[in-house]
């Protein structure tokens, strides 16, 4: 099947890009571990969602992209692997606690500590290791700056990008708040497939660059994983397509991991219950 | 242990005529509060703030390198001022500053709410969600004014109003369940969640 055979549902423009824009970089280093090393394997610990069953789970899907909190923009930084974990780390948020709190994370406060410069790019695996053990700061903006200060935390955010920034004094003390301790490694395209659908993003690399995977469409009988980029709105409004077969290709090289979900941020459950009680539920939510 | 006696007799005595009463004696922490310390290599000036931004008075060691204090779980800033020469004899002052948390970093439970409020929370395991659930699980978050009351946690959360919630689940019952809780954190009722049973179940607990 030819990529014109496609419906116009998916611009075929879109699909499998493996250049980035002369605007952009990339940044997604091949993976240096093996499957295992770090964090449990996917297809170990839990059941895959059979073939059988995607195309009714699929039609079914809600637009899972409303808890995508944003699309990111690295610029001229190689900081992609850093957007994607930080990204996926967003998704398990707004769906434990309502996009409503959503707080933007910044990647290069993830990135700066494990790479030697902005050019160099990093592996996913080291970004997950830095947001599992460290955390991350939230990005500055507005939003975030209220929700701190409403949640009477220390107002400590980075910028997005700019890998020279000064970081705040005791930066890591807030960034604990925003760690996601457990991660699955993904063999898989069916892996990946069935952590989409049960709602845990899947943050992985190929060709030199990384995503992470919001939706599974099905176009002609061919899968498509429908990513979230950090190229600012390039693409469908931020967003591509990668095929399974692009992605099968890659997913051993580069890896695939998806948050296991649910066990984060419990001082951040008792913040956002107390600030509810305290406003007896009466203020207005936050509106992006 | 004949001539342990006679020395600890001998100390007492000696320390009658020369010393302060045992009822002088200063000892920290006092029941039910935690001990900070902090220490600088040269002798230095020293400030601490303790939570809400309020002052805390340590015992500062008489060489002036360190200093005991307590105080309640929180956060605590040290500032140590070390006071240096310069080589035209001008005195600075080079202040150090460090954030020390005492009793871990998870803030203290809330307080409880007035009688009548109440709100939702989901325990799901979260590594046997089903796709379908995590459809439900979506759609409430859809709905802006449920979302602001449901949350959504792991069984294994650490929070207290959790632990109540997992010790009141009937035998029998599987995860996820949903639960109404009250303002002191009470479970008021709680049923095992299905993803069949639709946003409907979700609404009807927060009657």
């Amino acid at each position: 099947m030819s990529i014109s055979d496609l419906s116009a549902a998916i611009d075929p423009h879109w699909i499998d890009v493996a250049i980035a824009p002369a605007s952009h970089k990339m940044g997604c280093k091949p993976r240096t571990c093996q499957l295992g090393d770090h964090f449990p394997i996917l297809e170990e610990t839990e059941d895959l969602i059979p073939r059988g069953e995607w195309d009714d789970l699929i039609a079914a899907q809600e637009e899972d992209e409303y808890l995508v909190g944003a699309i990111k923009d690295q610029g001229d930084e190689g900081t992609c692997a850093s957007n994607s974990t930080t990204g996926s780390r967003e998704f398990v948020w707004n769906l434990n606690f309502g996009k409503e709190w959503f707080i933007q994370l910044s990647p290069i406060s993830v990135y700066r500590w494990i790479a030697p410069n902005g050019d160099s790019g990093s592996t996913i695996s080291d970004n997950l290791k830095q947001i599992r053990d460290v955390g991350a700061l939230p990005a500055d903006t507005p939003r975030n700056r209220e929700i701190l200060q409403l949640l009477k935390l220390p107002i400590k955010v980075i910028k997005n990008v700019g890998y020279s920034q000064v970081f705040p004094d005791d930066w890591k003390e807030l960034a604990t708040y925003f760690r996601m301790p457990e991660w699955d490694d993904i063999a898989s395209f069916d892996g990946m497939v069935t952590n989409i659908l049960r709602k845990k993003k899947p943050v992985y690399g190929r060709a030199g660059h990384s995503i992470y995977g919001v939706k599974v469409v099905k176009r002609n009988g061919v899968y498509y994983v429908k990513y979230a980029n950090s190229w600012g709105s390039w693409g469908e409004n931020g967003y591509g397509y990668d095929s399974e077969s692009f992605i099968s290709g890659a997913i051993r090289s580069y890896g695939a991991f998806a948050p296991r979900a649910g066990v984060i941020a419990e001082p951040m459950a008792l913040l956002i219950r107390k600030y509810l009680q305290e406003t007896r539920y009466t203020q207005p939510l936050i509106v992006g | 242990m004949r001539s342990k006696l006679l020395l600890v007799t001998m100390a007492l005595a000696v320390f009658a005529l020369s010393s302060p009463s045992w009822s002088q004696l200063t000892t920290l922490p006092t029941s039910g509060r935690l001990l900070g310390y902090a220490a600088s290599p040269e002798p230095c000036g020293w400030l601490i703030i303790g939570p809400n931004n309020t002052d805390i008075e340590p015992v500062v060691s008489t060489d002036m390198r360190s200093v005991v204090f307590q105080g309640d779980a929180g956060s605590y800033i040290i500032v140590a001022l070390v006071i240096k020469t310069l080589p035209d004899g001008k005195p600075i002052v080079s202040p150090l500053r460090k954030v020390l948390v005492l009793g871990g970093t998870v803030p203290p439970v809330p307080p409880p709410l007035p009688p009548g409020s109440k709100w939702i929370l989901i325990l799901e395991e979260t590594g046997d969600r089903t796709a379908q659930m995590g459809n439900l699980l979506i759609a409430i978050r859809r709905q802006p004014e449920l979302s602001k009351l449901v949350q959504i946690l792991d069984k294994d959360a650490q929070a207290e109003y959790v632990k109540k919630i997992l010790k009141a689940i009937p035998t029998g019952y599987t995860f996820p369940v949903i639960a109404s809780v009250s303002s002191a954190g009470e479970p008021i009722r709680i049923s095992p969640l299905k993803a069949t049973d639709g946003i409907e179940k979700v609404k009807e607990f927060l009657k």
